[in-house]
Parts: C-alpha cells; sequence; structure tokens
C-alpha cells in the first residue's frame, strides 16, 4: 500500500499531531494490511516534516511493520534532515 | 526594574522614531531625572542619537538594521518582567492550536518572499522550537501559559519566547546530576535525551542545532543564566548574567 503522508496535512510538526495521525493510521489505514506487504511511505506535497511529528508516526510505523517499511525518496529539505536525525 | 524601563523607552522611541522628551516623560509618567539617564546610556550604548537644540531636541533610534525592531525587542521585555501579562494579541499564542495556525502563515509568508527549502526548513525549525514550549511546560507555566512568537520576515528575524520551567528544570528531571543551565542546554543541544523519557523523544534541539549551522543562520536561545549560540557554522555556549524565565530563542536567517 501507499502511505500518502500529505492526507495528514502539509505542516507535520507536532507530537501530539504525529501521535493523532498514528492512532487514525492504525485504526482505519493499517487494519486491511495483508501479511508482508509493502507500505511504501510517499512525502510527496509534504511542505514541512519535523522530527516531533516524525518520532510519534515514522518512528512507531518502522518499529511495528520493521522491513514492510520502505521510505520513497523526497527532496524535501525538512524530510531529508529529520529521516537523518531520527535514524531510521 | 532599571533596565526594564530602559528597554520600554527604546522600544518606545524605536515605534514612534522621532520624539520629544517631553513625550517620553509624559508618556511613561516617571521621573524626568531617571528618565535622561536611561537616554543618557541609550545614547552612551549607540542605540539612540539626539538630535536638536533646547527647547527643540528629539531623540531618534539609529540604524534599525542595527538593532532589533520594536516588535522583537518587546518579545524581551515581556519575558524580563517580574509580572507575567498577557502579551498583544497579535504575538501572542496561548495554545498549541494558535501557534499552529501561525505556523501556517509563516509558511505562505515566506513562500512569498523566499525560496522552498528555505521556507520550508525555517518553518520546521520554528514549530520544532515553538511545539517544544508546549511539549514541556503544558499545566507547568510560571505565570502566562503559552508563548509569544513574532516573525520580521523583512529583517529577517523571528522570536519565540516563553515563560515556562525552562531547560535546566527540564533536563534535571532525566539527569539529576546537572548542576546548571549551561551544562542543561549544552546537553539539550547535544546528547540525544528526553526531559519526558521514557517516551520516545529528544530530537527536536539537536534538529534545530543542525539545520542553523547547515544554512549558517544565526541562532540566540537563552533559558536560565546560559545561552547556546550558533553563529557561522559553529555552536557555542555561555553563561550570561541577565536571567531568562523560561526560553527566548533569537534567530536570524
Amino acid at each position: 500500500m501507499k502511505l500518502e503522508l500529505k492526507k495528514f496535512g502539509n505542516i507535520l510538526s507536532s507530537r501530539p499531531a504525529g501521535r493523532d495521525a498514528w492512532l487514525s493510521a492504525q485504526a482505519y489505514l493499517f487494519d486491511k494490511l495483508k501479511p508482508k506487504e509493502k507500505i511504501e511511505v510517499d512525502f510527496s506535497n509534504v511542505s514541512v516534516l519535523s522530527p516531533s511529528w516524525a518520532e510519534e508516526f515514522l518512528t512507531q510505523l518502522k518499529k511495528k511493520y520493521l522491513e514492510q517499511v520502505v521510505f520513497l525518496p523526497s527532496d524535501n529539505p525538512s524530510v531529508k534532515a529529520s529521516l537523518e536525525i531520527i535514524e531510521i | 526594574m532599571k533596565t526594564d524601563t530602559k528597554q520600554r523607552i527604546l522600544a518606545y522611541i524605536i515605534d514612534n522614531k522621532r520624539v520629544s522628551p517631553k513625550e517620553i516623560v509624559s508618556y511613561f509618567g516617571l521621573n524626568a531625572t531617571g528618565i535622561f539617564r536611561h537616554l543618557g546610556d541609550l545614547i552612551k550604548q549607540g542605540l539612540i542619537i539626539k538630535q536638536g537644540k533646547p527647547p527643540k531636541v528629539f531623540y531618534l533610534s539609529m540604524n534599525n538594521k542595527k538593532q532589533d525592531s520594536s516588535i522583537i525587542q518587546n518579545g524581551f521585555i515581556w519575558n524580563e518582567n517580574r509580572a507575567g501579562i498577557l502579551p498583544p494579541s497579535e504575538v501572542y499564542c496561548p495554545t498549541r492550536d494558535v501557534f499552529q495556525a501561525r505556523l501556517d502563515h509563516l509558511l505562505a509568508d515566506c513562500l512569498r518572499q523566499f525560496d522552498e527549502n528555505l521556507s520550508y526548513l525555517l518553518t520546521a525549525v520554528v514549530g520544532e522550537i515553538g511545539n517544544n514550549s508546549f511539549d514541556h511546560n503544558l499545566g507547568n507555566w510560571r505565570d502566562v501559559a503559552g508563548i509569544y512568537f513574532v516573525a520580521d520576515l523583512t529583517a529577517r528575524k523571528i522570536l519565540i519566547s516563553d515563560r515556562g520551567q525552562g531547560i535546566f528544570a527540564t533536563i534535571k528531571r532525566v539527569r539529576p546530576e546537572i548542576k546548571n543551565d549551561i551544562e542543561a542546554i549544552r546537553i539539550a543541544f547535544t546528547e540525544r535525551i528526553s526531559g519526558r523519557a521514557p517516551e520516545q523523544r529528544g530530537n527536536g534541539l539537536k534538529f534545530v542545532k543542525k539545520i542553523f549551522e547547515q544554512q549558517g543562520w544565526q541562532l540566540n536561545f537563552g533559558s536560565g543564566q546560559a545561552v547556546c549560540h550558533i553563529e557561522s557554522e559553529l555552536t557555542s555556549f555561555a553563561n550570561q548574567k541577565k536571567e531568562i524565565r523560561g526560553i527566548i530563542a533569537l534567530i536570524k536567517f
């Protein structure tokens, strides 16, 4: 499945927003996920990603789905810098 | 208190551009001798100049490029004030929701003036610093809840301040051995640690440091009696006499 982060907003900045997004995604997006199905994380049209949001969502996603998670490349400098700093 | 008055006088002169001593005395309602002493100090510090001869004397602020705009100065004054007072609504974010809405505006305003990469990174670091204030002080502010947040994009400066617990109190919860503000601020900017352990967090200010160093932007981030200064891709930590309540972050990009 393709996980389009733009559907959570244009500025993905705060911890509560990241936590809320994670809870929502588990309830409504991953409930039909097949075993071993890839989750392609798409950053298109996300303007701002901060490490706080990323830790609450992407770190949890990676922790739960491990190798199933694939981060699609992004040219956005805040996406690149946040992914580097949270080391996932 | 003396410093406070001096800064208020400076802010008043910057706001009004050219003012007579009579206007200043009347506006502040203080003893004229004290006002003239402050004006003398401000001249010595190179912040204002005196123009004309009695009885037609005026005070002017120096070149605006050399100093912060009054709305930025007022952020410092707000933080320094002993009594917590509500900031003007245009710079006050009492809740995270208000801050988030203003962050959206900041991005839109930046995109009108600067390139996309600068706008995205600047919004990301401002978001981290502002959200950090809410993360660590919710329900625990000293007096005024929320943050003072102002962006002067013409001067390319942004100020964020809160009257919260400050970095030392936050870090000491998880590193009880630390002894002072400078140790705390150094840890906050350089080590992966969370004041809200065991939650998965603790990268916000490291991210801020990294972006400022990469972009060559300037940051003065003060808390308590310590300051983190980033300039020309170098980060340093220092003690300062002035006590900052909570935090003040002045960004120059």
